[in-house]
Formats: structure tokens, C-alpha cells, sequence
């Protein structure tokens, strides 16, 4: 009578979708270029900046949202990093995504 | 030209660049973010999971939420976000999310045998009245009960509240908060006779210690751990100590690692301050003007049903909560016999730890914050042990002050707000109060213009005796609202699943999704969630956040609220109350429960025109009336000038949250000491004004044992608790496919060499066999939980595999919460 399973569904993610997240990662200051490093090395992430104390201003890009949480729980376990903070995140079909859209505004 | 896609990345970087204070590159930092470039429409609501109250901003297109960002302007978490935040625009997007009622039905009518099919909400009401008014007319009152939540929005809990409390004349409401904090609201009431921290999180930024006693915040709260991490971090003189009966994640910043056996953190906490005490360390001017002492009843049973043999040989069990007077000599020798020898052995801590332990409370020079969650809470002395650990913060004057206290956190986003301050419990009142309290009752009534009686005196069934109730045939009119108690309830199999299948009750259950609580009931609701509807929350650090209503729930799905409030319309009062009550109000006469309670002339005072024009507000249009502002103002005025007072409701939708008492329009950091709280009379110094004479108590409480401890036959203590990816029951979680992915399904972790000796290997299959149920699941050895030998930990997200027939329904008599942290189990190899 009480099928447990059947309450264990999945969301799927949509067949074009692109996904983008920015995550503060803190690295332990004596560990920091290394953590840059591996980070800058994996695939959909790139490294803007990094400040003095060990954070470092990263980005996540897939077009998926499982691609996306999979690289946050890399980022976790990186050795010597000491947390993995997200900041921004932004999903939305890959259609919208590429729309193009004007350049007076980036200055 | 540039994509949305790379505008879109910019913003991240630029965000992300100015929350963790890195500057960028000058090509990078001189882009400006416009919100007309990307069509969003961006703005703020609390985080929807745990009590940390992390403020977030949303951004929503086409009425579909697709980001989400740290907001910076929140206090709490200052931009940043953890993991669980980054499903929180998905979560409503399940692919199996409820959008109409379902009724368990048979040749086109109501049968409780018959399978869900989809109805009208016309004709789920139509059958959900017909069962309310059968048992009313049956048996009263008290066999109608409602189970709610520390995830209901503060109107939606006031509106339960009032529909049972003074509606059905019903005491039986009690929320799913019972489970994760009803012993640190009885410890905050015995000791300082009003609920919640003194302190709050700017505490983190202040303290030189931080003891964290039975919570893995690391995992649980990581935005608060952050906080931590950059305190030890940025002042390397700070120390982390981390208490557990088993190793996990917040070990990991560890200066002082303390694993010990389960139950012992109460004999712990008497050594240290015994410690204090011998050498000479206590703060003798704070003690003398500001604390009582008092000696606690002992042997207080645990909870368990009457007939219980444990129960039975429980001296105390009938007034768990009584307490004498004491004086300090009697509290030192009381607390003597629990030396370095004794406690070292019982706790199997070395004594040196136990001595540097100590240390942090007892030196004058350090600046110490105790945090806990559910390894405290969840005990069957529970609410003794946060009695005692507010012992060793007065002892030492050290509570009240930036960096100085004792931090009870929460694990649902409103079990302050909602739970604790709205009191949907079965004994409480808005604002402290209780129903057994006939001044409190009669303040109630006369705040929701009711006959004066109206509220019943008698405590209604906690979350515990619900269930037994139900599985009693006592209890037969039940609505299960925001969540998922069928998962979470201990010993499901001999005390829950009977209850709700029993062919006497009428079960309903209100969620967004199909949970295992849902699929057990009889009829299942849809239910708009988070920023589908108007909310209020309130944090750990009694700090209130709303948000407006940012998109539209799917297909049929309303809020709960409503659902109360619609519903109430199907009662006249003549049909739930007595004649001579109905006589005692004559206008009352031929009125609805609708009329009476939502439209009484405070609910409904605010008009549709004060809803902003910038959001949709559903329940407002329904009902013709501003209806959350009025039952918010008319909540607030139970609070304002009794020490609860909150903010006007419009400040609220301005403000990233404001902590109460707020007074004068300002907040209130750090409650009881003079200068930062404005109800402390100058002159004081400190007052804990929620007790008549001003002071707090110091109580002498002993060490027990537990119910169940292993033996020859159930060698293992089995801990329960969560991972950080799936938050409590999973029911929202769960759904989201990578959160399932990273942490699929329950293991049980356990210690190597344990694994060895029963020649089990790592992922082998095995049953986790209790004297009241089994599971089966597989062996974890290795990662982030690393077990002591003799015990094992399984996590309860899980679904399909329900640790919950495994548990003890052992609960803190007094707080009458459920231990899930320690049972008798054995592990066999399937």
C-alpha cells in the first residue's frame, strides 16, 4: 500500500540549457596557487581574480545544472581549500542565452 | 556585439568579485549590470532551508525564477550562499510536483481502501468537511489535530493556530519543530523563562572559542561556518573545539576534537563546571546578582508509552519538570563527584582534552560561543543538557556580550519565527504564552474578539502523542501541513503508519510533492511554496524576513494559507462550539469560523490598495483583503511590549530583516544586558526579565543513562541525522537531480575495523536490525562520517530506505522531543 519508491522522481534538466554560477572559493593562503591552479584546470571553470587572503573570484559554466553542482562539490574537496561559497547562479535555455544583446553598456 | 550569455557571466564575476572583497582586473570591473539587458527582475526572500535565514535575491523571467545570488545586503551571509541555495531556484520545478487534490476514491466516491485519483479543491473540501464534521459531532474537539511546521510562513502558523486554538477549539496542533527544537525551548523557558537566544551572529565576529556541542555545522549551517573560518583564520589565537559522538566535517578545523559516548555530554558539561567552580573561576558578582540556583527533579522516565517497563520504574515520570531551591554550595558539591577520573572514564575522553575543554569556559580572557543543534536537542534529557550549558555561560558571567554566549541554532527556516514565537505547539500561545495559563488565554481571546472560554485549558497531543493517538483511534480528523512526518516520526512501522491507515481517521496531508507522508494519507492537497506566495520567517538569531510573491504557483496549488483560510469558511459556529459559548457572543451567531476568525475586524483591516503594486499577492485577491498584513499586525500586538515587539509589517518588506525585540524602530543585538536591550532598567547591569525576579537559573541536574543502551544482542549505538546535500526528510531535495546524484541513497558509516570484525566490506549490503524494526543499507567506511567503533551513523533523507523503523520513540520528558541520536542495533550481513 505504501510504495516509498514511487515518491522518487526525477527532474530532468532541459535538453538546451546553459548554466552559470559564481563561487567565492576560500583557499588556505598557503595553498593558494596551487588551489588556483587545479581550478583554472577543470573543465567550464576559469579563475578571474584572487585576493591576497586566499579567495579566489571563480566561475562555473555548463549546460547542464548537474554538470554545474558536480564541479561545486569538486571545488569542495580540493585540497586546501577551506570553503566554496556561492554567489551567483543563473539557468535559462540556451536560446535566450545566445541572444545577442548591445555593447554600449559594458563600458 | 555580446551574448545575454556573456553579460549574464559578467554579472557573476563582478558579484562574486565584490562579495569575496577581490578587485578585479580594470576591464573586468568598469562593466555595469543592467537589468534591462537581461529581462530579469530581481528581488529579495529569505532562503527557504534551514534556520541559518541566509537573504537572498531572486531573479524571475517570464514567471519562472531562473537565478538567484547571495545578496549582499543581507546581514547573515553577506553574498555568499552554500550549496543547498543553489537548488533553491529549482526546487519548485520538480517534474512530480502535486497541482491538483487527490483523493483516495473507489467506484467515484471517497474510500479509504480506494486509490488517489484527481478531484476539484470543491470536492475536496466537500469531503474533508463531511469527515471534520462526523468526528466533531462524534467525539469533539479532541479528536481533531493538526501536525504543522517550522517551514510554514509566520501567517500561515497564526492562521493554523487560530483555526484549531479557537476555531475547533482544539489544543492538538503541534508542529514538526517538536522534533528538532523542543528541549531548547523548554531549556531557554526553565532557565531564563523566555524562548531564544540572548545573542546573535555578530557573536562569530567577537569570540575568541567556539564549542560546538552535538552540531556539524560545517555541513549543516556552512554559511555560519564560514564566519567561523574566517574568525580562526583572520585570529590565530582563536580555538575550535568539536564535541560528537562521531567525527564529520566541522573536525576538520578542529583545534580541540572531542569524540565521546553517546549521553555522556551531560556529565561532561557538570565537570565543567565543577571545574569552574574548584578553581576558583567563578564570576561571584554575576552569580549573587543575577542567577538562582535550583535542584531538578530526577529519574524522569523517557517518554515512552505508560505501560513501558522503563516507564513504569521512572520515580518523576508524572512531573518531569519540577525543581527545588538550591543555593551555590549545594550546586558546587553537587557537581563535585563529577571529577577528571569519573567523567573521563564514563565519557571515554582523555582528561587532558577534558581539562582544555574546560579551560575556554573558566579563563576569564577568553571570549567563548557554545553552538548546538540536534546532538543536544534530540536526547532524552534534552532539555537538561541545555539547562547545563547555560550553567557554565552564567557561572562565568559569560552570556549577553559581543562574543560571550550560548547559541541554540535551528534547522527549519522559521522554527523561530513560526514555531517558537507564533506558538504552534500544543501547549502555547503567541508570545510565550500558554493555554494552561487562564490570564494568557484570556489575553488571546480578547485579541481575536472570542468568547471569553473559548480557548481550551488543557495542553492538546504533542507530536508524539499524535501519533499514538491516531494509531489509538482517538485522534481522527488530522491535517499534515509542510511536512513529512510519516519519514520523520520515530518507529514509524509500530507507532506512525497504523495511525494514519486506521479506517476511524480522515488523514489529510499538504505538500508540493508526493512525499511517503502524502502517499499515506487520504487526501493530498497541492501546495504553493517559497516565493510562490507572500512569507515571514524568523532565523535562529530572532531575526523576521519577508519576501512578496514572485511567481505564480503551478496548475491548481495554493498556499496553506489559503487552505486554513478557506476552509474555515465550511464551519458555522453553531456547528464546532457549545450553545452557551455561541450565548455568550450573540453577534457571533450564524457566523462562519471564517467570519469569526479572519474577518473580525483586525485580519481584515488593511485593503487590497495597500498590496504593492509591483507583485501578485494571491491570497489578497481571493479574499478581498490585505489578508497577511492583517493577520500579522494582529499577531504583533501579543508581542509589542512584552520584550516579542516587532517591527511594523510594511518595514519588513523594506529591510533585510530585522532581529526583535524592536523597539523604536531599532533592533536588538544582544537581549538581557544594559545598554544593548532596551528592556534592562539601568542600573542592572543584566536582567533576564523573563523570570519575575530578574534572574536566571543555575540548575543541578545529573547524569543519566539513556533508555536503550547496546548489549550482546544490539551491540552498535546507531545516530541518525543528515548530509548536507539533502535537508531533512529530502522531500524537496531529493527531487533535485544532482542533489541526488552527489548523495543517492542512506549508508551506514562505520568504523573500519567494526566493518572488519563482522566481515563486512564497503559497500556491502546489510540490514540495520533494531528490537522494533529494520532497514537495509549499505556499508560506508570510508568518508566524511568517521564513526567511533561501537557505533554507527545512518543518515534519515532517505525514502526508500526509512531509519525511522529503526529508532526508539524515547523523547526528553519534558520537552517530549524525540531522541534520533542514540538506539541499540545490530548489523547483519544480508
Amino acid at each position: 500500500m505504501l510504495e516509498t519508491n514511487a515518491c522518487i522522481t526525477h527532474a530532468q534538466d532541459g535538453p538546451d540549457e546553459w548554466h552559470i554560477a559564481g563561487v567565492v572559493v576560500h583557499a588556505h593562503p598557503a595553498h593558494r596557487r596551487a588551489v588556483h591552479d587545479h581550478i583554472a584546470g577543470l573543465p567550464g571553470a576559469e579563475v578571474h581574480a584572487a585576493g591576497d587572503d586566499g579567495r579566489l573570484v571563480v566561475t562555473l559554466e555548463a549546460a547542464s545544472f548537474r554538470s554545474i553542482a558536480a564541479q561545486l562539490d569538486v571545488l569542495h574537496t580540493i585540497h586546501g581549500v577551506l570553503s566554496a561559497a556561492l554567489v551567483y547562479q543563473h539557468g535559462e535555455d540556451a536560446a535566450s542565452m545566445n541572444q545577442e544583446v548591445g555593447d554600449e553598456h559594458t563600458a | 556585439m555580446s551574448t545575454r550569455r556573456d553579460f549574464i557571466k559578467r554579472s557573476a564575476v563582478a558579484a562574486t568579485a565584490s562579495v569575496a572583497g577581490v578587485q578585479l582586473p580594470a576591464e573586468a570591473a568598469n562593466f555595469v549590470t543592467d537589468s534591462d539587458m537581461t529581462k530579469l527582475k530581481w528581488s529579495k526572500a529569505p532562503c527557504r532551508f534551514c534556520g541559518t535565514g541566509c537573504g537572498v535575491t531572486v531573479a524571475v523571467r517570464d514567471n519562472h525564477v531562473v537565478a538567484t545570488q547571495g545578496d549582499p545586503e543581507a546581514p547573515v551571509n553577506r553574498g555568499l550562499n552554500c550549496v543547498k541555495g543553489y537548488f533553491l531556484s529549482k526546487i519548485m520545478y520538480g517534474s512530480d510536483r502535486l497541482t491538483r487534490p487527490l483523493l483516495r476514491m473507489k467506484d467515484g466516491k471517497y474510500d479509504k481502501n480506494g486509490e488517489f485519483a484527481p478531484v476539484s479543491w470543491k470536492q475536496a473540501f466537500d469531503v474533508m468537511e463531511q469527515q471534520y464534521k462526523r468526528v466533531l459531532k462524534d467525539k469533539g474537539p479532541e479528536a481533531v489535530g493538526m501536525f504543522g511546521s517550522g517551514q510554514w510562513t509566520v501567517f500561515e502558523g497564526y492562521a493554523a493556530v487560530k483555526l484549531m486554538k479557537a476555531g475547533f477549539r482544539s489544543n492538538n496542533i503541534d508542529p514538526n519543530a517538536r522534533h528538532c527544537m523542543a528541549s531548547a525551548v523548554t531549556g531557554f523557558m526553565r532557565t531564563f523563562g523566555m524562548d531564544e537566544p540572548m545573542g546573535c551572529y555578530d557573536d562569530f565576529e567577537n569570540a575568541d572559542a567556539f564549542v560546538l556541542w552535538g552540531s556539524n555545522m560545517a555541513e549543516m549551517h556552512p554559511i555560519l561556518w564560514t564566519r567561523i573560518t574566517d574568525r580562526r583564520l583572520s585570529h590565530p589565537k582563536t580555538k575550535v573545539a568539536v564535541l560528537s559522538t562521531f567525527g564529520h566535517r566541522s573536525f576538520d578545523l578542529a583545534d580541540l576534537p572531542i569524540i565521546f559516548t553517546p549521553q555522556t555530554d551531560l556529565a561532561i558539561l557538570n565537570y565543567v563546571a565543577h571545574h569552574i567552580i574548584s578553581s576558583g573561576k567563578v564570576n561571584k558578582e554575576f552569580v549573587d546578582k543575577h542567577t538562582v540556583f535550583k535542584k531538578g527533579a530526577t529519574d524522569i522516565g523517557y517518554g515512552l508509552r505508560p505501560d513501558h517497563p522503563l516507564q513504569k520504574a521512572a520515580k518523576n515520570a508524572a512531573d518531569p519538570n519540577a525543581a527545588t531551591p538550591s543555593t551555590f554550595d549545594e550546586f558546587a558539591s553537587f557537581v563535585a563527584k563529577y571529577d577528571a577520573n569519573y567523567v573521563s572514564k564514563l565519557s571515554g575522553v582523555p582528561k587532558e582534552k577534558l581539562l582544555e575543554l574546560a579551560e575556554l569556559y573558566a579563563d576569564p580572557n577568553v571570549k567563548v560561543m557554545s553552538l548546538w543543534t540536534m546532538g543536544f536537542n534530540q536526547h532524552t534529557r534534552g532539555t537538561w543538557v541545555n539547562n547545563m550549558v547555560y550553567n557554565v555561560h552564567l557561572l562565568t558571567g559569560k552570556i549577553s556580550q559581543p562574543g560571550n554566549g550560548p547559541m541554540s541554532l535551528t534547522g527549519q527556516p522559521s522554527a523561530c519565527g513560526t514555531a517558537r514565537e507564533v506558538g504552534t505547539f500544543s501547549h502555547r500561545l503567541p508570545a510565550d504564552m500558554v493555554v494552561a495559563n487562564p490570564e494568557h488565554r484570556k489575553h488571546a481571546e480578547e485579541i481575536w474578539r472570542v468568547p471569553e472560554g473559548t480557548v481550551p485549558p488543557k495542553p492538546g497531543l504533542h507530536a508524539v502523542a499524535q501519533n499514538r493517538a491516531l494509531k489509538d483511534g482517538k485522534l481522527n480528523a488530522y491535517w499534515v501541513m509542510c511536512n513529512n512526518n510519516m519519514q520523520a516520526a520515530a518507529n514509524m512501522v509500530q507507532e506512525t503508519l497504523p495511525g494514519y491507515r486506521n479506517p476511524d481517521n480522515f488523514v489529510v496531508c499538504s505538500d508540493a510533492y508526493p512525499t511517503v507522508t502524502a502517499l499515506a494519507a487520504d487526501l493530498v492537497l497541492p501546495t504553493a511554496m517559497w516565493v510562490e506566495k507572500e512569507g515571514a520567517y524568523g532565523n535562529a538569531e530572532r531575526r523576521t524576513q519577508f519576501w512578496h510573491q514572485l511567481v505564480d504557483a503551478p496548475g491548481e496549488a495554493r498556499s496553506d494559507l489559503w487552505q486554513l483560510v478557506e476552509f474555515s469558511k465550511r464551519f458555522k459556529v453553531e456547528e464546532v462550539w457549545p450553545a452557551e459559548l455561541v450565548a455568550a457572543k450573540p453577534e457571533l451567531k450564524d457566523k462562519t469560523l471564517y467570519d469569526v476568525l479572519y474577518r473580525n475586524g483586525n485580519v481584515d483591516k488593511f485593503p487590497l490598495t495597500e498590496v504593492t503594486s509591483d507583485y501578485a499577492n494571491y491570497e489578497a485577491k481571493a479574499f478581498g483583503f490585505y489578508i497577511q498584513k492583517g493577520l500579522f499586525e494582529e499577531y504583533a500586538t501579543f508581542g509589542r511590549g512584552h520584550g516579542h515587539d516587532l517591527a511594523p509589517f510594511d518595514t519588513y518588506h523594506e529591510v533585510r530583516g530585522l532581529r526583535w525585540p524592536v523597539v523604536n524602530g531599532k533592533e536588538t543585538l544582544w537581549r538581557y544586558r544594559e545598554g544593548s536591550d532596551p528592556y534592562v532598567k539601568t542600573g542592572t547591569g543584566f536582567e533576564f526579565y523573563g523570570n519575575k525576579d530578574g534572574k536566571a537559573v543555575i540548575f543541578a541536574l545529573p547524569y543519566e543513562p539513556p533508555p536503550e543502551v547496546p548489549d550482546k544482542e544490539y551491540p552498535f549505538w546507531l545516530a541518525t541525522g543528515r548530509v548536507l546535500e539533502h535537508w531533512h526528510s529530502g522531500s524537496m531535495t531529493r527531487r533535485v537531480p544532482e542533489l541526488y546524484r552527489a548523495f543517492p541513497n542512506a549508508l551506514c558509516f562505520m568504523h573500519p575495523e567494526d566493518a572488519r570484525q563482522l566481515g563486512l566490506r564497503r559497500g556491502v549490503e546489510v540490514e540495520v536490525v533494531s528490537r522494533r524494526g529494520k532497514m537495509r543499507t549499505r556499508i560506508e567506511t570510508r568518508g566524511r562520517d568517521t564513526p567511533p567503533k561501537g557505533l554507527v551513523f545512518v543518515p534519515w533523507f532517505d525514502a526508500s530506505q526509512l531509519i525511522n523503523k529503526v529508532t526508539l520513540d524515547a523523547t526528553c520528558p519534558i520537552s517530549n522531543q524525540t531522541d534520533y541520536k542514540k538506539c541499540a542495533v545490530k548489523i547483519v550481513k544480508v
